[in-house]
């Protein structure tokens, strides 16, 4: 029990140290298109064990958020799209309930429910997660044009290095 | 009490999460200079629909008024031109060839305040229309006030009825002396002529008009009348009231007068200025 808060709570200091600190700073695009961001501070909400209170994990994707505002000088926007997205993870993971289903003890990881899971899943959070942030950066559906493709490029980098940091650790909680 | 609990349980999730979401829309809106522009200019959309939407159902219902007041706006403009044909006939040749000075848009009024110290009018029509800040305002029978802000649709104007304002203008019969109109009353149909010097013969009854030296309002348009005349003890200028013409408080049809040469006067006092 202590371990597993003990795991959570480095995960959660070492994602919003690297996002706000090394992340942050890397902007791809060119002139006429400003850059897409790679976001992976969602992974903490992904990771997050099951039989976490679904009230929690809102409160913590608030928090995650929040943190990660404050390095982006952006108060609020992070923080709205990740309550956001961790509002909708249980509908997520309902979605995708393995035949087996799931065992509530264990964090969704693909060490648990293999790779071909972890893709859908993260993919799929992933994607609401880039589209709600950049609409609320935006902040008007006036240049949805623009929300959808920064959605789209952010979405595949972000993708591609969450799958790449999963595969690497392939932690078990 | 036990189904109360057990209803916070079950939705609490969505209850937290609605609150967080607001809780985030308050610091985005803020703390975020992009967003609460965005936020702002929205909001304007909104209440100028808004307020334009009460003020058509509100227009509805004086139609009958703004009809009288346009048949007779018609009659008076009808007397003019018949005037002018038996007046002036050498003149024609000339209007015809001269160039247009000023613009003449006619516009709704969407609000309307009269009783501060400092009272605006909004209008429906803005930049698309051709309207100008600084563009002189007008309805049928006097002033109304001059163009400070205009957006797409939209126009502000500062109402007469406005401690700022300061408008030349004089008796009909002694053009060449301006003075200055100002709203020192908190009566939205009187205000005062000042610093007309008191060798001036002013009567109670005189028609006060526009002098046309200034850049925005052309010359010679009605604003009322003197009511009340004194020169005070030691003083060099007439205290003059005047009580408008038209009346402020009841306005609904205005025209935005757009001085088209504006640009090159300015151009050419600065030019002297250097």
């Amino acid at each position: 029990m202590n371990s597993l808060i003990q795991t959570n709570v480095i995960r959660f200091l070492g994602l919003v140290l690297i996002q706000g600190l090394i992340l942050r700073n890397i902007g791809v695009g060119w002139e006429s298109f400003p850059y897409f961001n790679v976001l992976i501070y969602p992974i903490f909400i992904l990771l997050l064990p099951q039989r976490t209170p679904a009230p929690l994990v809102i409160f913590l994707g608030f928090l995650t958020g929040l943190s990660v505002d404050f390095f982006y000088n952006s108060l609020g926007v992070h923080a709205a799209a990740l309550t956001l997205s961790a509002f909708v993870r249980p509908l997520i993971l309902k979605q995708l309930e393995p035949r087996g289903g799931y065992n509530n003890n264990y964090s969704p990881t693909a060490h648990r429910y293999g790779k071909a899971w972890f893709g859908w899943y993260a993919g799929i959070f992933m994607f609401i997660h880039c589209f709600t942030y950049f609409f609320v950066e935006a902040f008007t559906p006036y240049y949805i044009v623009d929300i959808w493709l920064k959605t789209i490029f952010s979405f595949v980098l972000s993708y591609f290095l969450i799958f790449l940091i999963q595969s690497l650790f392939n932690p078990v909680e | 009490m036990n189904n109360l609990l057990q209803i916070f349980l079950r939705y609490g999730g969505f209850f937290l999460f609605a609150f967080l979401e607001l809780v985030c829309l308050y610091l985005i809106v803020h703390y975020n200079q992009k967003q609460n522009a965005v936020y702002i200019s929205s909001l304007n959309a909104f209440t100028g629909f808004m307020d334009e939407s009460v003020d058509d159902l509100t227009t509805h219902f004086t139609l009958s008024e703004i009809n009288d007041s346009l048949a007779r706006q018609n009659a008076e403009l009808k007397e003019l031109i018949f005037n002018q044909g038996l007046n002036a006939p050498a003149k024609m040749d000339s209007i015809k060839n001269g160039r247009q000075r000023y613009q003449i848009i006619h516009a709704e009024v969407i609000t309307n305040t009269i009783n501060k110290n400092h009272n605006y009018l909004k209008l429906n029509r803005g930049s698309a229309d051709g309207i100008k800040a600084h563009s002189a305002v007008i309805d049928g029978r006097g002033l109304i006030g001059i163009v400070r802000q205009v957006t797409e649709n939209y126009s502000i104007v500062m109402s007469l009825l406005h401690r700022q304002t300061n408008i030349s203008a004089s008796t009909k019969n002694n053009n060449q002396h301006g003075g200055s109109l100002v709203w020192k009353s908190r009566d939205a149909s009187i205000m005062d002529l000042e610093n007309i010097p008191k060798y001036i013969k002013v009567e109670v009854g005189d028609t006060v008009v526009t002098t046309g030296s200034s850049i925005m309002f052309p010359a010679d348009v009605m604003i009322g009348t003197v009511t009340e005349e004194i020169v005070p003890q030691g003083s060099n200028s007439h205290e003059i009231k005047v009580a408008l013409n038209n009346d402020i408080s009841d306005v609904k049809f205005v025209y935005v007068v757009v001085n088209l040469d504006r640009e090159q006067i300015l151009e050419l006092d600065e030019q002297v200025d250097e």
